[in-house]
């Protein structure tokens, strides 16, 4: 009974532990940046008004947000959604008015979709850097008008089109893109670089998946020899010492996982489904640039060609990491129990 | 005879279901919140999408782990001094110290406190550390546990040149290792719990050890508590079923003596 009960809580106060270092990390990647604003004193009336940007629109409707300062557990400078009451949207003249108050501040960019409550990280300035952008329309692709200074199209068909952008501002926000070209407004819009950061952490991700995976696999070994704990105590003993390497090391792996802000689900970091869809959404919109005649589906356009060439040169990776992930113990494991069984083989003299 | 054994494993079934159930409630609510189908949501918000119940939970445990190493110092000396010197008041000790065992907690809350503060350790961690080292509940289980262990063994131990220390480390402990058990457990289980101390000690919310925080939790969901309870219930699970045949042979022996 107690082995039994040692084995099992051995496990779960090293995942509670692992837990705990990898909630940091997610809870760190999962706060929104925003950019916030002021609600400006329109002149003759006693309210304020805000830039339309400010407005949120998603499939439960719309929301405006403003900041403020929680608590307790809720500790933090957090995002609580406006009474639609207390604001009315002027889509004509392209502003909200809001009754004016001193202080508030509202939220008018965000890297990722809010939620009431949420830990917002309120970005001041950002570097300016060339980047590309893939908008995908669902419906078809509109007309696209001038295209201010810096920005231009590299590539378009029926579902995407792909800008060149001179100097987007860092970190990439969707409603930031949306307001530079407003015929974005009902597309799905992806940064070039963002991806690019996505596709660099999936190794790292798939690193930590990989320890978990060994200190799973070094523990269901060690469980089956633990019942003889007095004779195998050197492999016991191995095996601790190299999930408690794990552990020590699982910080580092964390380090390295950098998922950009606006590639992340609403609500979950688990939402494997979320990160799939935009993946092949991405990728499908890119390989529907590539020539008709053109046996390799290879974009067009440089930016393209790079980013489809570096994703097929990663995207094995993960898999494979995790797969040495359980390989190596399980092989640990098995020459533990070889050497174990050499040692008590009689010797005959 | 069959008669009384059948009740009494009746009432054991009864008792054994009165017990389990608030637990079975509790892990079921986690997992099928009131109205909603089966969902892992709260389990994410608590283990994963959050680290601030998780990061309590350890500062708890260092809490509960200083608590635990200073009693047992504290008391396992006490306890050989009671059990095995003599001094003059020696009785009159042990005495006061059996009506400071069973003074309520809340009577001593207030002259802790003017103590800590005079000190000027409140808000901090040793405001609740302190003060938990030295609950005379320890050394009385130890004292007890101590008195079984024959004269003539620590009078050999004396002969073969044993100084206190040594016979402490080599003889008398290992021979208790059931009330030291005992106290290990109460110890931890008291400092786990403890509500009334931060209360009252502490003023920073983010220094409340998780029993206290729990109360706070945001109060939008009940099923976050909910998964909270489960995560709280991990340490003392795991003492109960790891040290459940040395606790009960460490009451038993305290009672008996």
């Amino acid at each position: 009974m107690k082995k039994k009960a040692l084995c099992v809580f051995i496990l779960i106060f090293w995942m509670l532990v692992a837990v705990t270092m990898i909630s940091m990390r997610v809870e760190k990647i999962m706060i929104p940046q925003v950019v916030t604003t002021g609600a400006r004193n329109d002149r003759g009336a006693s309210g304020g008004v805000l830039p339309l940007d400010a407005l949120f629109v998603d499939d439960t409707g719309m929301h405006l947000y403003t900041t403020y300062e929680g608590t307790g557990w809720e500790a933090g400078e957090r995002a609580r959604e406006q009474d639609p009451s207390s604001y009315e949207v002027d889509f004509e003249a392209e502003k909200i008015k809001v009754e004016y108050s001193w202080g508030v501040v509202y939220i008018q960019y965000a890297s990722k979709p809010i939620r009431e409550g949420e830990l917002v990280n309120v970005n001041k300035t950002g570097e300016c850097v060339p980047d590309h952008w893939l908008a995908v329309f669902p419906e078809g692709t509109p007309e696209i008008g001038p295209l201010s200074e810096g920005v231009s199209i590299e590539e378009r068909n029926g579902q995407a089109v792909q800008f060149s952008v001179e100097k987007a501002q860092e970190p990439y926000m969707d409603g930031r893109a949306k307001s530079m070209i407003p015929e974005l407004r009902e597309a799905r819009v992806y940064s070039f670089s963002q991806m690019g950061l996505f596709l660099e952490s999936l190794t790292a991700v798939g690193l930590v998946f990989a320890m978990l995976l060994a200190a799973v696999t070094l523990w269901l070994g060690s469980c089956f020899m633990a019942r003889e704990a007095g004779k195998n105590w050197v492999p016991l003993l191995v095996n601790g010492f190299l999930a408690l390497t794990l552990l020590v090391c699982l910080p580092l792996a964390l380090g390295a996982v950098n998922l950009p802000s606006s590639m992340l689900p609403r609500e979950q970091i688990t939402d494997f489904g979320y990160f799939i869809r935009q993946y092949q959404e991405f990728f499908n919109a890119l390989k529907s640039f590539s020539p008709g005649s053109s046996t390799i589906s290879m974009p067009e356009s440089e930016a393209g060609q790079v980013i489809v060439a570096y994703k097929n040169g990663i995207i094995m990776r993960p898999l494979l990491i995790m797969g040495v992930g359980i390989a190596l113990p399980a092989a640990l494991i098995v020459v533990e129990r070889a050497v174990l069984q050499i040692r008590r083989r009689p010797r005959i003299k | 005879m069959k008669k009384t054994s059948c009740f009494s494993g009746l009432f054991a079934l009864l008792l054994a279901f009165v017990s389990i159930a608030p637990f079975v409630y509790v892990l079921t609510l986690s997992f099928l919140p009131a109205g909603q189908r089966l969902t892992f949501r709260y389990y994410y918000d608590v283990f994963l999408g959050s680290s601030q119940y998780l990061v309590r939970f350890w500062k708890s445990m260092g809490i509960c782990g200083a608590i635990v190493a200073g009693q047992l110092v504290v008391s396992v000396l006490a306890g050989y001094g009671f059990a095995k010197c003599e001094f003059p008041g020696k009785n009159t000790l042990l005495f006061v110290l059996m009506i400071l065992m069973v003074l309520p907690l809340q009577v001593t809350l207030a002259p802790n406190y003017i103590m800590l503060d005079n000190l000027g350790l409140l808000d901090t961690y040793y405001a609740l550390i302190l003060p938990s080292i030295f609950v005379p509940l320890g050394a009385f289980i130890l004292t007890q546990s101590f008195k079984s262990v024959s004269a003539d063994i620590i009078d050999a131990a004396k002969l073969d040149g044993c100084g206190v220390f040594r016979m402490l480390t080599k003889v008398v402990l290992p021979m208790n290792t059931s009330g030291l058990v005992c106290v290990t457990l109460l110890s931890f289980l008291d400092g786990w719990n403890m509500v009334e101390q931060p209360i009252a000690y502490l003023k920073d919310f983010i220094r409340y050890p998780i029993s206290v925080a729990l109360a706070y939790v945001p109060p939008a969901d009940p099923t976050l508590q909910l998964v909270c309870c489960i995560l709280v219930v991990i340490p003392p699970l795991f003492l109960f079923t790891y040290f459940n045949k040395e606790l009960v042979e460490g009451i038993v022996l305290a009672e008996v003596k």
